[in-house]
């Protein structure tokens, strides 16, 4: 029983700290963000597994977590405004290659993570060149182009103009 | 989302939405923050606002613990009795309710005898020359909520001892 209440305790204070603490945490992630996961990992572990290291707490701990995942994710494609409240949404960054500033600096996303992402995924140079650049709810930023270039198959592009 | 937005816009963004989640991220900083000052005081306990002493009214007995303390965490109570006879034994017992709440983990000094019973738990540990004796008894919470018990030596006094175990 404790198990399981320790499961679901530490489930929800995850869930809850990580969509609070922005989702440049998950999307952006640097060499020290993923150490800092690891860190959390360990600390958790013992509040979770208290002094029972069975192999039935194990398995209680690991079913009770897997099950939450299961019920989270049923929740998120029944009621929309959940998913919208545990993912978040996403949102436009550059709009005709005019950086929205405000949105940026709320975001914690500056100007040069844009740039990267317009030349890791399309080999553009400038801002002018990207006509929207929106932040996935999942922290990835993603890029339209103005002009795509002709290397893209019509089918990638109508992907990444559809998307 | 599904389909195309309005205006040309790949996506609908939903700002007002947004802008309540910024609002709510940066209350959750300020609480994170809150969280930390609280743990830096000892409100959470093993700080200075947790740290406290309790002595009986002749001030010949008293106990010094932390006021707030985490479940499976070590929980240390020291025992001071003053006035003891000299080279003689002093008797300490906690009351039965300890032992419901914590798993005995070690005493220094070790008690010369040792003994339970309805009562509770009663430890007799050798005084020194001087005729005080200071006893560390460290105990682990095994359950949260709030633990009272009595420790008393008999003749000299007893003291309640409450402490809120944190889950």
């Amino acid at each position: 029983m404790e198990s399981v209440a320790k499961a679901i305790v530490i489930y929800i204070f995850l869930l809850v700290i990580l969509r609070l603490s922005g989702r440049r945490t998950v999307g952006q992630m640097t060499a020290f963000d993923f150490v800092l996961l690891l860190i959390i990992g360990s600390a958790t572990n013992r509040a979770l597994l208290g002094e029972d290291f069975s192999l039935i707490n194990a398995g209680i701990v690991v079913c009770t977590l897997v099950l939450l995942d299961i019920i989270m994710s049923v929740l998120k494609r029944e009621f929309s405004w959940f998913a919208k409240i545990v993912d978040g949404i996403p949102m436009i960054l550059v709009d005709r290659g005019r950086p929205l500033k405000e949105r940026l600096y709320k975001a914690r996303v500056d100007e040069q993570d844009v740039l990267v992402a317009a030349r890791k995924h399309h080999g553009l140079e400038q801002m002018e060149e990207i006509k929207f650049a929106i932040l996935e709810a999942d922290g990835h930023i993603s890029i339209i182009p103005f002009e795509h270039k002709p290397k893209e198959s019509p089918r990638r592009a109508r992907a990444a103009a559809g998307a | 989302m599904s389909g195309r937005a309005r205006g040309g816009y790949p996506i609908e963004d939903d700002m007002a939405f947004q802008r309540r989640s910024w609002l709510v991220e940066r209350v959750s900083w300020i609480v994170l923050a809150l969280i930390g000052i609280a743990a830096v005081l000892g409100l959470l306990s093993h700080g200075p606002l947790s740290r406290t002493t309790v002595a009986s009214s002749d001030g010949k007995l008293s106990v010094t613990y932390e006021r707030m303390e985490r479940r499976e965490a070590s929980s240390r109570f020291l025992v001071q009795v003053a006035g003891a006879e000299k080279d003689g034994e002093v008797t300490v017992r906690f009351g039965p309710a300890f032992l419901d709440s914590y798993e005995m983990r070690a005493m220094t000094p070790r008690p010369t005898r040792a003994s339970g019973s309805a009562e509770g738990f009663e430890g007799v540990f050798a005084a020194s020359p001087t005729g005080e004796a200071r006893i560390h008894v460290t105990g682990r919470a095994t359950r949260f909520g709030l633990a009272e018990f009595p420790v008393e030596v008999p003749g000299r006094g007893s003291v309640r001892v409450r402490q809120f175990v944190f889950p």
